[in-house]
């Protein structure tokens, strides 16, 4: 049985807007595995960043918590301490964000920022900080690390600014490293490059990492485990083979397709029709059912459950062994 | 390109920057009203010959462009003439009253920008709360209040209710505090409402949240990284305050009788006495354009993204 | 023109904006305040009991009294009556300098937004050294060139602060001219005046708008401190400066006679910065750096 790392439980977040409380997170459960590479998936807007924030409590200050716990390690983060939560955060727990342009800061050397982590956390002193800064830095793969570190973050370019996160981020060798949509921004062949750099270092350092990604194609190359995520919900949980072979939730079906078709260029691209639902007032039942070719009259007025379908295999949707 | 760089080339912009403010300025003065001649003489009975040698002796009677290069050529040399009311050399005129204005202008925006951060520091970081609300009140009300008339005010609660504080002339460094006071609060107001701005979008900006993310503490989140960033801009306008505040200077040293330039000013143009008033404004003019650059480099020392060099307005 | 002028009140009047703007408690204080200081201005014949000029050597310098509600000055005139017409002097020299100040600023942002390169660079360099001047002297300067007298003032600091306005309708005339309904207008043969005119303008009206309300207490101040000086209204004009002027001489045998001018400057100012800001937060919070 392979330990249990990270465990949510029921998480409920909405934000504060002048139109009422957006319930972005809405009872999600999930668990994440030690030293696996978990991937959450969803449109933009269905909660998946807002859930990766949530862990080491780095939510914007409009975001309320309405109910739910984090476990991890055996603590809930949720209910931790300011102080507990700066001894995790960079050292146990660490993120990388998606846009890596804005997530340097301008005015100090990149050495200065990435030594600061390991000066925080470990006893040391500043110049044996920026030393293994330098030597992180090289490990990432940005050339001239001693001369580079000296440089500001605007002569990076975008992809070595990421590296530079990653530097930052996994110089503390963190049990857990979130990912929010760290290639989003990044160009096409840099994207393989940092991949294969987390990939990397994951194994090197015995890392647990959680993806957070739009882009199923992604998913197929580096993910063990995948849960999709819709308008705030878990929809389907299971392994990456599993979820490509045999998806049970039809909007897990309709994204994959969507790959799929590219890959083999067919002609028309198949697209899931309608748009995702507003979280202010989501649809009743299913959210997925105004959008959805297997509906049936339960799917209106019921929300379906997450069960297990198979062995590690969850999906929520009444319908699902309908699902082809 | 290097700081290096950068600081030689504001400065080298500066130099032509005043002389093309010299040719300006002295066109200006060109064309002021009333004839220096007929003032020198002051009400004498002179036959029109004499006023025309006068004239050419003061080389008034030669076209601009060579008055301008005669008078540039001693300035050059530290000469700005003379005072045509008090015959006295107007460099020494300015050279005895410019300390007590620099001294004024540099204590009224440092007493300016030591409340204005504060208050909005504490406005940034309260956003929303009570005294978030009643300092900016406060604030929108300072900088609506006309210094010369809370000048006033303030002579009237120390001059007459209270004798704390001497309201006219100069005694001492006490004599300025009530004119520091008078050209400072306007101007704090402005001061707070920029380094709140500032400080709330910094604090929403990405690198804050990855600052968080590493693990720091809230000091060093706000200080290392937040006011850093946030006092660039505040720290700018601190250079270019201080001769801003040298036109509320003349209104201020007017009221409360000090021996500064801007006094001088003031009472000269009333003279006509255009020799001081030209060699007054020369003064500021070389004032505002090196703090100005001050200002510039400042930026570049501060902020390492303004040293490479980009197109667009100065 | 007209017509897209209408319909942007008629939107603005039943949109979320507007109910924003009247949840703005200091916004709406200020529209009240300014009220009040048109309704003094516009009835100044109806409420002052005596003319401001009605001199009375027999009432010099008597302090605030159920016939003389702030007192009188040093020539016996009834201050209240100074202070009620003054109110007109000041919101008319209030906004006639911001209506030169847009008047120039406006097109040269304008044109300098439009053209760019050398034209840009050109005024861009006139309107920052123009600024980073302390506004006071150069306008002592021109006061001096043209004489004292309140019309003057009013050229001297319209001058002096047009900055501002060049600056933002630069900036927002940038932003607009990279949007493809320019390059449409353009590809269909409209003349560049044309263009500028009919889609550019409109679009940074919100802007100037906000940026006027916020420099009306600028000219205020500057004018009534040019008066201050004596080099503004003349006598026996009420204007509040002018007033303060003669007053600074009584400030101990009379201290009314320079608290309420000030007062009311500083009165008019408020109203017109607090709801400026209320303006600016519901049209352009980009503004807030000023």
């Amino acid at each position: 049985m392979p330990e249990v790392l990270l465990d949510v439980r029921n998480l409920q977040i909405c934000y504060e807007t002048s139109r009422g409380c957006v319930r972005a997170v809405d009872g999600v459960s999930l668990e994440v595995y030690r030293g696996e590479t978990f991937c959450l998936v969803g449109e933009t807007g269905c909660g998946k960043s807002t859930l990766a924030l949530a862990i080491p409590r780095l939510l914007p200050p409009n975001a309320r918590l309405l109910n739910g716990e984090i476990i991890f390690k055996g603590k809930n983060l949720l209910t931790a301490s300011e102080i507990e939560l700066q001894k995790i955060r960079g050292r146990e727990i660490a993120m990388i964000f998606q846009n890596p342009m804005t997530s340097l800061n301008p005015v100090h050397r990149v050495g200065f920022q990435v030594a600061e982590v390991p000066a925080t956390h470990f006893r040391i002193s500043w110049r044996e900080a920026l030393v293994t800064a330098v030597k992180q830095l090289g490990r990432v793969g940005i050339p001239d690390p001693d001369l580079r570190s000296r440089d500001y973050p605007h002569t990076f370019s975008g992809g070595m600014k990421q590296r530079s996160m990653i530097a930052m981020m996994t110089i503390c060798k963190p049990s857990l490293l979130i990912a929010d949509e760290p290639t989003t921004a990044l160009d096409v062949t840099i994207q393989a490059q940092i991949l294969k750099l987390l990939h990397e270092l994951k194994i090197e350092y015995g890392l647990t990492l959680l993806l957070i990604t739009h882009n199923f194609g992604i998913v197929a190359e580096v993910c063990d485990r995948v849960g999709v995520m819709y308008a705030g919900k878990i929809v389907e949980v299971a392994d990456v083979r599993e979820i490509f072979e045999s998806p049970q939730h039809p909007y897990t079906k309709g994204l994959i397709e969507c790959v799929v078709a590219r890959r083999k260029s067919k002609s028309r691209l198949n697209q899931i029709p309608g748009a995702p639902p507003s979280l202010l007032s989501p649809p009743s039942g299913c959210r997925f059912h105004p959008r959805c070719t297997y509906v049936t009259h339960k799917c209106l007025s019921e929300e379906p459950r997450l069960v297990g379908v198979r062995e590690g295999h969850l999906v929520a949707c009444h319908n699902h062994e309908r699902v082809r | 390109m290097g700081l290096l760089t950068y600081v030689v080339k504001k400065l080298l912009i500066g130099v032509p920057v005043i002389f093309g403010v010299t040719i300006i300025l002295f066109y200006i003065m060109y064309m002021l009203p009333g004839d220096p001649i007929k003032l020198l003489l002051a009400g004498e009975r002179v036959t029109p010959a004499k006023i025309e040698e006068l004239r050419r002796a003061w080389g008034l009677d030669q076209p601009v462009y060579i008055q301008y290069f005669y008078w540039l050529s001693h300035v050059i040399r530290g000469d700005l003439g003379v005072s045509i009311v008090t015959k006295e050399s107007v460099t020494l005129l300015i050279s005895q009253r410019l300390p007590y204005t620099l001294i004024l202008m540099l204590t009224s925006t440092l007493l300016s920008y030591a409340i204005g951060v504060l208050a909005g520091l504490i406005t940034a970081l309260k956003r929303g709360t009570l005294i978030d609300g009643v300092v900016s009140v406060a604030g929108v009300v300072s900088y609506s209040i006309p210094g010369f008339w809370f000048g006033l005010m303030l002579m009237l609660a120390f001059g007459y209710y209270s004798k704390l504080l001497p309201i006219s002339g100069y005694e001492g460094p006490q004599s300025l505090v009530l004119p520091a006071i008078s050209l400072a609060l306007p101007s704090s107001a402005y001061v707070m409402r920029l380094t709140r701005a500032e400080m709330v979008e910094v604090l929403n900006e990405d690198y804050i949240r990855t600052a968080w993310a590493k693990g720091l503490n809230k000091k060093r989140v706000l200080f290392v990284h937040a006011l850093r960033n946030a006092m660039i801009p505040v720290v700018v306008m601190f250079f270019l305050d201080i001769p801003w505040l040298i036109g509320g200077a003349v209104v201020i040293e007017t009221l409360f009788a000090l021996p500064g330039m801007g006094r001088l000013l003031y009472v000269s143009i009333i003279r006509q006495d255009y020799a001081v008033v030209q060699g007054i404004v020369l003064i500021i003019t070389v004032l505002t354009v090196v703090f100005n650059t001050l200002g510039d480099i400042v930026v570049a020392v501060l902020d390492p993204r303004v040293r490479i060099e980009r197109g667009g307005s100065l | 023109m007209i017509l897209l002028i209408k319909e942007k009140i008629k939107s603005f009047s039943s949109s979320e904006g507007f109910r924003l703007f009247m949840r703005h408690k200091r916004g709406v204080a200020g529209l009240i305040l300014l009220s009040f200081m048109l309704f003094v201005a516009l009835t100044a014949d109806f409420i002052a009991p005596k003319r401001f000029d009605e001199v009375d050597p027999s009432s010099r310098l008597l302090p605030p009294s159920t016939e003389h509600v702030f007192g009188t000055d040093q020539l016996g005139r009834d201050i209240f009556s100074r202070i009620v017409y003054g109110a007109r002097i000041a919101l008319w020299v209030g906004l006639l300098v911001v209506v030169i100040e847009a008047g120039i600023g406006v097109p040269l942002g304008l044109i300098a937004g439009y053209y760019g390169g050398s034209v840009d660079k050109f005024i861009s360099a006139i309107t920052d050294m123009l600024w980073a001047f302390p506004p006071i002297i150069l306008a002592l300067a021109i006061v001096t060139i043209l004489g004292p007298g309140l019309t003057n003032v009013v050229i001297a600091v319209s001058i002096v602060s047009w900055a501002p306005y060049t600056r933002i309708v630069r900036a927002k005339t940038q932003s607009i001219m990279s949007r493809e309904f320019i390059t449409a207008a353009r590809a269909v043969g409209e003349s560049s005046f044309s263009t500028m005119f009919r889609y550019v303008l409109p679009n940074t009206l919100a802007s100037v708008i906000v940026l006027a309300t916020l420099t009306i207490p600028s000219a205020i101040l500057y004018t009534t401190a040019l008066s201050f000086l004596g080099f503004g209204a003349q006598p026996p004009t009420p204007d509040w400066g002018a007033m303060l002027n003669e007053g600074k001489d009584y400030i101990f045998k009379a201290p009314w006679c320079s608290i309420f001018p000030g007062l009311f400057i500083t009165l008019t100012a408020l109203s017109f910065n607090l709801l400026g800001d209320a303006l600016r937060d519901v049209l352009d919070p980009k503004l807030r750096l000023g």
